[in-house]
């Protein structure tokens, strides 16, 4: 064989190398493509799941006007708030699939009350009650 | 055998291998497009069945609202009417099951939103949300369960 025909064939072979760490390369940047989909996923049950709790009705009032009520340490519906809101946002993510994490922050950066345990997870937008309260659910990541 | 009748076999050989090889090459590549095609195909429609949890709160049909402004909930009077009806939404579903059930407070009350099955399938894939519901007969907000199940 001649010293140009051994050298093409040397190029072929780096060629189909490249070729193929390019097709691995490209399969793995598919596979991370498919995390994000989880991820809006989840960051749409957040979202659906923070806007449902603050709209629901809770004796006379909503959960939005409990929750101010607990940063504000008052009563509501004649109970401590607090512990009412606590009560009924368990009962509630109970029936969810996920783990979930419901908080609400008062103006000071404190935390007025929390529902379930979360190291990592997917958080809803914050809403902000009365320009004083943010609150916001957050959907745990399966570990 | 003369020397040119050598170099012509070589040259035929060399020739035979980088076919092979190119028909190898070309294989392996059809093969990689065609399996990728149909993974886009499957990501493609697990990426729409997972949007059906944010599209459904909010297409007109379902989604509330008071004076003419749209709230992020879902009526409950409309997702009645909607299941009685029976309205043919095949092209928008596809073979799904989406049901909602109230969560809060709590009352044993689900509707039967849609619901199309295939003649057979391999396997049920279900998602779920909590989602806001508006209840106009008590004029109340509510806490349901919007599942959907995908036959495939």
């Amino acid at each position: 064989m001649k010293r140009a025909q051994t050298e093409i064939i040397g190029l072929m072979i780096v060629v189909i190398m490249l070729v193929a760490i390019a097709l691995v390369a490209l399969r793995f940047v598919l596979i991370s493509n498919s995390s994000i989909n989880v991820d809006s996923l989840l960051s749409a049950k957040a979202n659906n799941m923070a806007n449902s709790i603050k709209n629901a009705n809770l004796c006379d009032g909503n959960f939005e006007q409990a929750i101010v009520a607990c940063c504000n340490k008052e009563n509501f519906c004649d109970r401590e708030s607090c512990r009412l809101i606590s009560e009924e946002i368990s009962s509630i993510i109970n029936s969810s699939e996920e783990s979930v994490y419901v908080e609400a922050i008062d103006a000071y950066g404190n935390k007025c009350f929390s529902v379930g345990n979360c190291i990592s997870g997917i958080a809803s937008s914050s809403y902000n009650f009365e320009n004083e309260v943010l609150f916001r659910a957050k959907i745990c990541r399966k570990e | 055998m003369k020397k040119g009748q050598l170099q012509i076999q070589e040259s035929i050989f060399v020739l035979i291998i980088f076919i092979v090889l190119l028909l190898i090459g070309l294989i392996m590549f059809y093969n990689f497009t065609i399996s990728s095609i149909k993974a886009d195909i499957a990501s493609y429609e697990s990426s729409k069945f997972r949007s059906l949890i944010e599209i459904l709160p909010s297409i007109p049909e379902f989604r509330c609202s008071n004076l003419g402004q749209e709230q992020e909930c879902i009526d409950l009077g409309k997702v009645d009417a909607f299941s009685k009806l029976g309205f043919d939404y095949f092209k928008e579903f596809g073979y799904r099951k989406i049901t909602i059930e109230v969560i809060y407070p709590k009352e044993d009350k689900s509707y039967n939103v849609y619901e199309k099955r295939p003649r057979s399938f391999k396997s049920i894939k279900r998602i779920s949300s909590l989602i806001s519901l508006y209840d106009p007969g008590q004029d109340k907000y509510k806490i349901g369960k919007l599942t959907v199940e995908d036959y495939s």
